[in-house]
């Protein structure tokens, strides 16, 4: 797990996580369990995300939560 | 010669588990000079049928010529390697590997065989020889002539001079044969063999630097990830001259900063270009601390050493590429997995924004829907795109891809300019056959690696289009199996279809004034239209569609009205007014007789009730407008104009009056909820009523008093 792009299919098992739960409120060690992937792995690829704008993040360190965070959705766009 | 001929056993094993096939050398008069290595069945079976030395005599008889590898149909359409080694003038080896057959070839190698193999034992042998395609084999003739010029220079070297490296090539080779060697392992056990103070592999880069990707030196220390470029310094400079060079007493010479800058400071250096299909693709490079290396040290060696790490090199990028493909496949498996599950495009689209972001990690990524005929507002989903410039990407997007005069049937994905950024976009249209259902536009800004994944995202953009066309097409097909079953009855039993028109129009009529909203009301109204159809038709032709429940129960609640006996099960209210309904314009609309219908809940009655005596008492002045949207934009302008509603609210209130939830009013207006309820609250106050039911009778009064006027 070092290079992004080991880190890749860790990173959308992820993504589909949250997407597929979009109400999931997870702390890491949550996420773990639920994924039943390594809480250190997990870590890297959370701030990962959040740093995407795919998952936002509640606090800090060891009960940090993450929630999935909607793109924007706009109807009425005049074309 | 023993030795050597030890050496070139290990050697010959060495390539065999790195080619994954089976290799024998053998003398000019067919005669094996070193043990097979690796297995094939194919050869095992010949050697029960033939005498292979003779066949391989006859063979480098007719190819005696050859100076580089050629691939031999040793039986029609079964092809094995032939590679010459020329030691020198007076002695010549010839490398043999195990069989391969072309792409495809399979069924017709049987045809040929069936008649002879009564038995089917060949059958089962060529089912077991691999298939390759012509990429492959040339792969494999580049692979196999390198293997036949190391074996050539091995036996040149002279043997006194070569002792160490033959024992370093030896060892060396060993740990290749029998383990799965990592670079990085395989450069360590040659620095340690070799003595060396330090040794290293660069790769080119896509901007034709080099770059160092493997490295073994003093603990600690590491030149991993710095640069060169062609002709600079030591390593430069062999990539310029396409070979290997040795520098001795290097440590006053400018170029060995390179080095020390890091704190290494060599005496000696080595490097070899790493060369494939003539194209350069790296160096190796090594390095002593105390002792100088010397020329015939590493004259064979190195050189064996470099094609070895060439070998190693593209077979790990072979590897990578198959790792990627088998992601990407496993991947794109769970993407659609999840995709096919999400019963609302939105989300599916949400998928594919962030995958396209999660593989590029580029400002953005937006998705616009092509909107509905004759409408000419889209809906966006955007990760990094917002307010104008949603719009702005929208628009050009559009102009691209929607209208029908500038739309390009280009369906591929495509790399352009808009005219509002700085930056370039990704485009990959989302269409379903050769229709444009949207498109998904990525940021390309700081990405380079647009071949790598495009496929992937283009079959998801693929996916996507099939999800939304199956999702519209399944909503089309039932709406017009209902109105086709409908249509039916209009044949077939036209007094029941009048009365069933009548039924529908005061269900959902009452419906409505209850506050129930369109997609929650549509199924009670289906059932109302398709009940006197039997259930079992129904069942066959709307599978698990909502309305099948309805029907079941009105059925039910008939059963029990004529024999009360039966249960006192619970019906949902929906089931209730439809039954409701049906009595109420079977009675011709007698009132009264609602009392005597049992089984429906009192509570359901005396609202239904209400709502009918409301209802006739407004028919007397007025003529419900049709349903249409000219009636219903009628009923709005009925409203005097001193009751100064807005365009907008006037919109909201068309959408009351068919009654649409806040939130469907919201979804279709494209404003927020929290809007619309801002615009009924002041619906609410200007037309001085405090709910919904009330704003709709008071616009139909309003249209009736209208109608009063232009009549008199």
């Amino acid at each position: 797990m070092n290079g992004p792009q080991a880190m890749l299919p860790l990173q959308l098992e992820c993504t589909l996580y949250f997407e597929n739960n979009p109400y999931a409120y997870e702390t890491v060690d949550g996420l773990s369990v639920r994924l039943g992937r390594k809480a250190e792995d997990l870590e890297k690829i959370l701030e990962h995300l959040v740093s995407l704008n795919i998952v936002e993040v509640i606090g800090k360190g060891a009960t940090a939560i993450y929630h999935y965070n909607q793109p924007e959705l706009v109807h009425g766009v005049e074309v | 010669m023993e030795k050597k001929e030890k050496n070139l056993q290990t050697l010959q094993d060495a390539f065999s588990n790195f080619l994954g096939i089976q290799i024998v050398i053998s003398n000019e008069q067919g005669e094996e000079v070193t043990r097979r290595s690796g297995d094939s069945r194919f050869v095992d079976f010949l050697l029960d049928q033939k005498d292979l030395v003779e066949e391989r005599k006859r063979i480098i008889g007719q190819f005696h010529n050859i100076s580089s590898p050629i691939i031999y149909d040793f039986q029609p359409g079964i092809k094995t390697f032939v590679a010459p080694i020329a030691v020198n003038t007076s002695q010549k080896y010839y490398l043999w590997t195990s069989f391969v057959i072309d792409e495809g070839t399979r069924k017709f190698i049987h045809q040929v065989f069936e008649q002879n193999d009564p038995s089917k034992d060949l059958k089962s042998v060529i089912d077991e020889v691999p298939e390759v395609t012509d990429e492959e084999k040339n792969q494999m003739l580049e692979r196999i002539g390198s293997l036949c010029q190391m074996i050539a220079k091995h036996f040149e070297a002279d043997t006194n001079d070569s002792i160490h490296s033959s024992s370093l090539i030896q060892e060396t080779l060993k740990d290749v044969a029998t383990k799965h060697l990592s670079m990085t392992t395989l450069l360590r056990r040659v620095k340690e063999k070799g003595k060396l103070g330090f040794i290293g592999v660069a790769e080119r880069t896509k901007t034709d630097y080099f770059s160092i990707q493997f490295f073994c030196g003093p603990d600690e220390v590491s030149i991993e990830n710095k640069k060169f470029s062609t002709g600079e310094g030591f390593l430069g400079e062999v990539v310029a001259l396409g070979k290997g060079k040795l520098w001795k007493d290097v440590s006053k010479d400018p170029r060995v900063a390179f080095f020390m800058a890091n704190g290494l400071k060599p005496v000696s250096i080595v490097a070899y270009p790493l060369i494939h299909d003539d194209h350069t693709i790296g160096v190796l490079f090594a390095g002593s601390f105390e002792r100088e290396i010397k020329q015939n040290e590493f004259q064979s060696f190195g050189e064996w050493l470099a094609q070895l790490v060439t070998i190693h090199l593209q077979k790990q990028h072979l590897e990578g590429k198959l790792n990627q493909y088998d992601l990407q496949i496993s991947t794109f498996n769970d993407i659609l997995q999840l995709m096919t599950t999400m019963k609302d495009v939105k989300r599916v689209l949400f998928v594919l924004v962030d995958i396209s972001i999660n593989l590029t990690n580029t400002p953005f990524s937006f998705v616009i829907l092509k909107p509905n005929h004759g409408k000419s507002q889209a809906t966006v989903i955007s990760r990094g795109l917002h307010g104008d410039e949603i719009q702005q990407m929208g628009s050009e997007l559009a102009q691209r891809y929607f209208h029908s005069d500038g739309q390009s049937k280009q369906l591929s994905p495509t790399l352009i300019k808009p005219s509002h950024r700085e930056d370039q976009a990704f485009i990959i249209p989302i269409h379903y056959q050769d229709e444009v259902l949207g498109c998904l536009a990525i940021g390309a800004e700081g990405f380079e690696k647009w071949d790598e994944i495009s496929h992937f995202l283009s079959n998801l953009a693929m996916a996507t289009g099939v999800i939304i066309s199956k999702n519209t097409e399944e909503a089309d097909k039932t709406d017009k199996v209902i109105q086709s079953l409908y249509l039916s009855i209009s044949q077939h039993q036209p007094v029941e279809f009048a009365s069933i028109q009548e039924e529908q129009q005061l269900l959902k009529d009452f419906l409505i004034w209850k506050g129930y909203s369109y997609n929650e009301l549509q199924p009670v109204i289906d059932a109302a239209k398709l009940k006197s159809i039997e259930e079992t038709i129904l069942h066959e032709v709307l599978t698990r569609h909502p309305t099948l429940g309805f029907i079941h129960e009105f059925k039910r609640l008939q059963s029990l009205e004529a024999n009360p006996e039966l249960d006192d099960a619970k019906f949902r209210e929906e089931s209730q007014f439809l039954y409701l309904v049906w009595s109420y314009i079977k009675s011709n609309r007698d009132v009264k007789k609602l009392d005597s219908i049992r089984a429906v809940q009192n509570q359901w009655k005396s609202e239904f009730k209400m709502y009918v005596s409301k209802q006739d008492a407004l028919e007397v002045t007025i003529e419900l407008s049709s349903s249409s949207q000219e009636g219903r934009k009628n009923l709005i302008d009925s409203i005097p104009k001193d009751i100064s509603i807005s365009k907008r609210e006037k919109e909201v209130l068309n959408l009351v009056i068919q009654g649409y939830s806040n939130k469907e009013i919201a979804s279709e207006l494209f404003i927020s909820d929290h809007t619309v309820k801002n615009h009924v609250t002041n619906i609410f106050h200007k037309l001085n009523v405090t709910d919904r039911a009330q704003a709709i009778a008071k616009v139909y009064q309003h249209s009736a008093t209208n109608r009063e006027t232009l009549v008199k």
